[in-house]
C-alpha cells in the first residue's frame, strides 16, 4: 500500500459513496490541504537536481522550489559548497553581467588543487576544513543568512527569487549547478506520498471544504473541528519524545546522592 | 428478463389490459426509459434526503456493461470511443459509472468533467498524478492520455444506458423487473385512454 494523495482521495470517495467524477475536486481538496498545513516542510524531502548554468552566468530554479540546503558544484560526487554574496550583479538580458577576464581557468582545477591540499586558487578561500555549519532553524538551514559561510567558494552567488534564478559571479566556469533543495512535495503528475501520520488530518480537511462548499454550515463546522483536532493530534504525534529522550530527560533532572 | 421478453410481455400485457392495437417497440422504449428515469430520480431524492449529496448511490442494477472499440481523432488529437448514444443524465451530471480495462479493473480512467478541464489545467490537481483521464462530449468519450495498448482496443463501459440502444438479448436494467414492467403498462394504458379522448374531443 502506498500512502499518497491518491490513498487520501480514494479514501474520502469511498467514505461518501460517491463516484470518480468528483476525483479531481477532492484530488484538489487534499493538495489545499497539503499546503494549508505545511506538509512540505513535515516530508523532509530534500531534492538534489543539476542545473544548467546559462551564458549569462545564471541558472534558473525548479518550479517546485521552496527554499534551498545547498548550492555547489559537483566534484567527484561530492557537492563543494558555493557561499552566498548579496553583491553579485544580477543583470538582465538588456545587460548581462560582464564576464571575468580569468576565465581561461576552469574550476575544475582548482578543486583538485583543494582537494590535493594544495590551498589556494583564485576564487576558493582554501579552508582545510569542513565549514559548512549545519545551521538548521525551524527546518530551514540558515547557514547563508547569519553570514556564516555556508562553503569554500568566497561569494559566488546570490538568489534572485523574483526572476526565479540564481546568479553566479563571473569567476565561476562551470556547465553544471548543483541545487539541493526543499521542494513543495507536491507532484502532481506523478509519486505524491505523504506522511503516514496526517493521512486522518487530511481527510478531515477534504470534509470539510466538501461541506463548506455545498452549503451545509453546521457538517463543515463539525469537520471543521475534527480537523483541528486532527491537526493537533498530528503535532502531537510529531513531537513525541522517543524512550531514549525520555530517559535523558530523567537523567539530566535527577542527580545521584550518597547514600546515608 | 432480456429485452425481447420483456417486449413481449409489454404487447401481450397491454393488449389485456387495452384492448387496442399493437405498440410500436419505440413506443414501448420511450415509456420504459420515462419510468425508469423517474425511478433513478426518486433513488437521488431519497439519497439527498438522508443527507448524501453524490449520485454514486445510484444501484448497480440500472447498469448496462458494454465493450467500445477506440478509436483516434487526427482533428482533435485525441483518442475517444463512439457511445452512440447520449447515456441517461440526472441533474445535470451523466451516468457513466466506470470506464476501463476489459480485463477486470486493472485500468480505470477517472471521468472529469468536460466543463472543468479549462480551470484545473493551472492547478496541480489538473495532472491528475498521473491517473489516466477521460472526460465525455455528448456521445464521445475523449481520454486525456491512453495508454498504448489500448488503442484500436476495446474499453469496458458501465453506465445507465437509454433501453431503445440495447440489444435484444440484454438484461434491461432495473432492480425490479416485474414491478417496471407494471409501471410501463399502466402508463401505455393511461396514454391509449388519454389518446382516444382527445380523438373524440377532436370529432365532436
Amino acid at each position: 500500500m502506498i500512502y499518497d494523495a491518491n490513498y487520501v482521495v480514494q479514501s474520502c470517495l469511498a467514505d461518501t459513496d460517491s463516484d470518480a467524477t468528483h476525483y479531481k475536486k477532492y484530488l484538489k481538496w487534499a493538495i489545499d490541504g497539503f499546503k494549508r498545513m505545511n506538509m512540505s516542510n513535515a516530508t523532509s524531502v530534500v531534492k538534489s537536481v543539476l542545473l544548467d548554468v546559462r551564458p549569462d552566468h545564471s541558472a534558473f530554479l525548479p518550479d517546485d522550489y521552496v527554499d534551498y540546503t545547498k548550492i555547489g558544484i559537483e566534484h567527484c560526487g561530492q557537492v563543494l559548497n558555493l557561499n552566498s554574496n548579496p553583491n553579485i550583479f544580477l543583470g538582465n538580458s538588456a545587460s548581462p553581467p560582464p564576464h571575468c577576464a580569468k576565465t581561461d581557468n576552469d574550476i575544475t582545477c582548482d578543486c583538485n588543487n583543494f582537494l590535493n591540499g594544495q590551498l589556494g586558487g583564485d576564487y576558493f578561500l582554501g579552508t582545510s576544513y569542513w565549514q559548512y555549519m549545519s545551521f538548521w532553524h525551524n527546518g530551514q538551514f540558515t547557514a547563508g543568512y547569519y553570514g556564516v559561510g555556508a562553503g569554500y567558494g568566497a561569494g559566488t552567488y546570490r538568489l534572485d527569487l523574483d526572476n526565479r534564478k540564481i546568479c553566479l559571479g563571473s569567476c565561476i566556469v562551470a556547465k553544471k549547478l548543483v541545487l539541493e533543495y526543499i521542494g513543495t512535495g507536491i507532484d502532481a503528475t506523478g509519486n505524491f506520498t505523504i506522511p503516514y501520520e496526517s493521512i486522518e488530518a487530511l481527510r478531515a480537511y477534504v470534509h470539510w471544504q466538501r461541506h463548506r462548499f455545498s452549503g451545509n454550515n453546521i457538517a463543515a463546522r463539525e469537520e471543521k473541528r475534527r480537523f483541528q483536532m486532527e491537526c493537533a493530534a498530528l503535532v502531537h504525534k510529531k513531537n513525541a519524545m522517543t524512550a531514549a529522550e525520555w530517559m535523558e530527560l530523567i537523567r539530566e533532572s535527577f542527580y545521584q546522592t550518597p547514600k546515608r | 428478463m432480456n429485452k425481447k421478453d420483456f417486449y413481449n410481455s409489454v404487447q401481450i400485457l397491454f393488449r389485456q389490459k387495452a384492448k387496442s392495437y399493437e405498440l410500436h417497440g419505440q413506443q414501448i422504449s420511450i415509456v420504459a426509459d420515462q419510468v425508469r428515469g423517474t425511478q433513478l430520480k426518486d433513488e437521488v431524492r431519497m439519497a439527498k434526503r438522508e443527507g448524501d449529496m453524490s449520485l454514486g448511490i445510484i444501484p448497480d442494477e440500472y447498469l448496462t456493461t458494454k465493450e467500445f472499440v477506440t478509436k483516434y481523432n487526427p482533428r482533435r488529437a485525441r483518442w475517444y470511443i463512439d457511445l452512440l448514444t447520449l447515456p441517461v443524465s440526472i441533474y445535470g451530471t451523466s451516468l457513466v459509472k466506470y470506464i476501463g480495462s476489459v480485463r477486470g479493473r486493472e485500468l480505470e480512467f477517472v471521468i472529469s468533467r468536460n466543463s472543468s478541464q479549462l480551470m484545473y489545467s493551472a492547478l496541480e490537481a489538473g495532472g491528475m498524478l498521473g491517473i489516466n483521464d477521460c472526460f465525455q462530449e455528448g456521445k464521445f468519450i475523449y481520454f486525456n492520455n491512453l495508454p498504448f495498448e489500448y488503442e484500436n482496443a476495446p474499453i469496458l463501459i458501465k453506465a445507465v444506458f437509454p433501453i431503445f440502444i440495447l440489444d435484444d438479448d440484454d438484461e434491461i436494467p432495473v432492480p425490479d423487473p416485474e414491478k417496471f414492467l407494471m409501471d410501463v403498462i399502466n402508463i401505455l394504458a393511461l396514454s391509449e385512454k388519454g389518446e382516444e379522448h382527445n380523438t373524440n374531443d377532436n370529432k365532436t
